[in-house]
């Protein structure tokens, strides 16, 4: 049994517990979205941008967080 | 012997029957009764405090399973209801010499069924042989008619009123104590985490309103804005496409558009008749009274409650929004013709045909809500003022005719491009003009354009957007799911979605999931989520009405509810580990959120946190380090609001920010507000009106 890596909760056997890896789902699948809507669209500027809006979801700023420090950005 | 429900209609009953309108008032120290004579009949008046009996276990010890109960005086479960024993005492003296008792107690479940405890328990008198007033209103006429037309007891009513009490007992002490046990279990803590038939599936609705706002990417979109002139006047004009996918679109429209000239293709105009709202039942009473003043529904209820009890208003807890053929509306709107706020418009509709617009839902026991026309006797308190005016208005504007409204379009082309503008003009008020400030409608003129003329776009622009998340919760919100859901009962909802908050399972206005909240739905629907399905609670509903309706028997409904409930705690010791677990972590979580303002200033090695002080009750700012005698650090913190933890830093002072949430306002501060050097202007404008609040509230004799 694992625990998230980014709250703790009881994860199973996998990385994120089931809110974050919703979150990561849906990050994921608003990034097609987003590249429709803006050309030329890196992810990496993508969830800079998804990050700094204050509607978005506090677990996917949580999952847009730990992607960013992995990335040492 | 008549026995009422509260003091307030006591009095009134006893005015109202008396022959003299004059009732003798027989004081018994803190408490009183009333006597009164009626034709040959000797009346003695009494009342309850609400419920003077109370549900409590059989077997001994806080532990569960417990399903036996027994009606018990409400003193004798609740330490703190020491004014309920003289009550109980003077009701069983007075009985003694009693040759008929008469319920007068609201008329519904709950009346009906602290009526039958009373005069059961205290009174020790027959049910079957006494008798029942039923009314609607506290008015004179009304409690002579029910006085004169008064039946047997509504023992179906009453039945349904025990199962809801029993069934409610139930849930709410057993699935209570399992979750407070096994944190204990757990962690050693006694803490109560509390749950029932209602609040857990009121509960989940919060939470996966929580999960959706959680999980929430917002998408770009672009708005189109024009401006055209005509003839040297400016208008807006509106995309047909309110929303572009992409900015490449919005950059392509923009260039195609600006500095062209559009044609004006038609005009149209569609006239709108539009009749009055229905009348009011109580939660579209709770809606209106919340979107216009903010007041929560239990306070609308308290207030409405009080309104009626001064037999300004019918009875508030009812679905109806019909008004019953036989009701006076003639006398009604006589009696607020009588009163200087609403003399003209109560005269000018006494002209006219006095048919109300009706509603759909209906209510066996009540009409909707409807001012008596009673004149009030005393000065009413701001907050009592505003619902009452909006009844009366509500009341008068049913009477009124239809709005006529003109929506305006004029369709403008400009090559392929189509835009548009749109007009109100309302012809005839009609009944909104009696409605008055709770009717809002912006009449909008439509530019003096025609057809086939020519507009120049002089401004062309776009605007970058985005999608919102789900609105959270606001009480009305929250209340309106719950009657959708039929969950709970008009009387019950409001304070439903009140412990919700009040248990710390949401915070702000808003209902916020707190940590803890979350941690009690996670744990109930991760180890026993019927408990939190609105199908099972909902199900049990159904088989009390059909119980009020005679179709099911009491006993039938109580097994199944035990045999139910026996499962879920079997499940729940099964897993109580687990359970104990998962809430200990969530209470931590929670804690940690809502106590903990980061790393001492002063030690460096104490944690601040909120607490209370034992003595004053107050709150404050204090480091963990204080009981090892370490250090004394603390900061005053205002007494009033929730108070939440922020992640940054004064930029004064750089002690920590929080956020102070007082009924609709917020605002956010630091820790050293009162000396923190970028606020004392703030505190100096703050004690300036409060000097002059004070100077208001005594007219000046201070200074």
């Amino acid at each position: 049994m694992r625990d998230c890596k980014i709250c703790g909760r009881k994860s199973g056997d996998e990385e994120l517990c089931e809110y974050h890896q919703s979150a990561l789902t849906n990050l994921k699948s608003a990034y097609e979205i987003w590249s429709e809507a803006e050309e030329h669209l890196a992810w990496e500027e993508y969830i800079k941008q998804v990050n700094e809006l204050e509607e978005t979801g506090r677990w996917v700023k949580e999952i847009i967080e730990n992607i960013m420090s992995q990335n040492g950005s | 012997m008549i026995i009422t429900e509260k003091p307030t209609a006591a009095k009134r009953i006893a005015a109202a029957l008396d022959a003299a309108k004059s009732p003798e008032e027989i004081k018994k120290g803190k408490i009183a009764y009333y006597e009164c004579r009626r034709g040959d009949d000797e009346l003695v008046v009494v009342y309850a405090l609400g419920h003077l009996f109370e549900l409590q276990q059989v077997e001994k010890g806080w532990t569960y399973p417990r399903l036996e109960s027994k009606w018990v005086p409400k003193y004798e479960v609740d330490k703190k209801a020491t004014n309920i024993k003289p009550i109980i005492n003077l009701i069983q003296k007075l009985s003694k010499d009693i040759d008929e008792f008469i319920i007068a107690t609201d008329y519904d479940i709950e009346g009906s069924l602290i009526g039958y405890l009373t005069l059961k328990l205290a009174c020790k008198a027959d049910p079957m042989k006494a008798h029942r007033m039923l009314f609607s209103s506290l008015t004179d006429a009304d409690l002579e008619q029910a006085y004169s037309s008064k039946g047997g007891l509504d023992f179906p009513v009453i039945e349904a009123g025990h199962v809801r009490h029993e069934v409610d007992w139930l849930y709410g002490i057993n699935m209570t104590r399992a979750l407070t046990l096994s944190i204990k279990k757990v962690a050693g803590w006694f803490k109560v985490v509390s749950t029932g038939r209602v609040q857990g599936p009121t509960l989940s609705f919060v939470a996966e309103r929580e999960r959706l706002i959680n999980l929430f990417v917002p998408t770009p979109f672009w708005t189109i804005h024009t401006i055209g002139n005509h003839k040297g006047n400016e208008m807006d004009l509106e995309y047909f496409k309110k929303q572009l996918s992409s900015r490449q679109d919005a950059n392509r429209i923009v260039d195609e558009l600006i500095g062209q000239d559009a044609t004006v293709d038609s005009l149209n105009q569609r006239t709108v008749t539009q009749q009055p709202h229905p009348p009011f039942n109580l939660s579209s009473l709770q809606a209106e009274a919340y979107k216009h003043f903010g007041f929560k529904p239990s306070r609308t209820l308290a207030i409405a409650q009080s309104l009626y009890l001064d037999a300004l208003i019918s009875y508030p807890r009812t679905n109806s929004e019909m008004l019953p053929p036989t009701l006076d509306i003639k006398g009604i709107l006589t009696g607020l013709g009588g009163m200087k706020d609403y003399a003209q418009m109560a005269k000018s509709i006494l002209r006219g045909n006095l048919v109300p617009v009706q509603g759909k839902k209906t209510d066996p026991a009540h009409p909707s809500i409807h001012p008596t026309g009673e004149k009030p006797t005393k000065q009413l308190s701001p907050s009592d003022k505003k619902v009452y005016d909006l009844i009366v208005r509500r009341f008068l504007s049913l009477f009124g005719e239809p709005m006529i409204k003109n929506h305006l379009r004029a369709d403008i082309t400009c090559g392929i491009h189509k835009l548009y503008t749109r007009g109100l003009q309302i012809v005839k008020r009609g009944w909104s003009e009696f409605y008055g400030p709770y009717f809002k409608a912006e009449e909008k003129t439509l530019p003096n354009i025609k057809q086939g003329e020519t507009i120049q776009l002089v401004s062309v622009d776009f605007e970058n957007k985005y999608t919102q998340g789900p609105p959270r919760f606001n009480p009305a919100s929250l209340l309106k799911l719950l009657e959708k859901e039929n969950l709970g009962t008009k009387a019950t909802r409001s304070s439903i979605v009140d412990s919700v908050k009040s248990r710390g399972y949401t915070q702000g206005d808003k209902f916020e999931l707190s940590t803890l909240g979350f941690a009690v739905f996670e744990t109930l629907a991760q180890y026993i989520p019927d408990i939190l399905s609105p199908r099972m609670t909902r199900q049990l509903e159904i088989e009390m009405d059909n119980i009020q309706e005679g179709t099911e028997k009491r006993e039938n409904v109580i097994k199944v509810a035990k045999t139910r409930l026996l499962s879920y705690l079997e499940e729940f010791k099964n897993k109580e580990d687990q359970i104990g677990e998962t809430l200990v972590n969530g209470l931590q979580r929670y804690w940690k959120d809502t106590e903990e303002l980061g790393p001492c200033p002063k030690c460096d090695d104490g944690i601040l946190r909120v607490v209370r002080s034992p003595k004053s009750g107050k709150r404050f700012v204090g480091c963990s380090n204080y009981k090892e005698g370490k250090c004394d650090q603390t900061f005053p913190l205002p007494q009033r609001g929730t108070i939440s933890p922020m992640e940054g830093m004064c930029p004064y002072c750089d002690h920590r920010m929080i956020k102070v949430v007082s009924g609709r306002r917020s605002w956010t501060t630091c820790i050293n507000w009162s000396r923190c050097p970028g606020r004392q202007e703030d505190l100096k404008a703050l004690d300036e009106r409060r000097s002059k609040k004070k100077v208001d509230e005594t007219g000046g004799q201070e200074s």
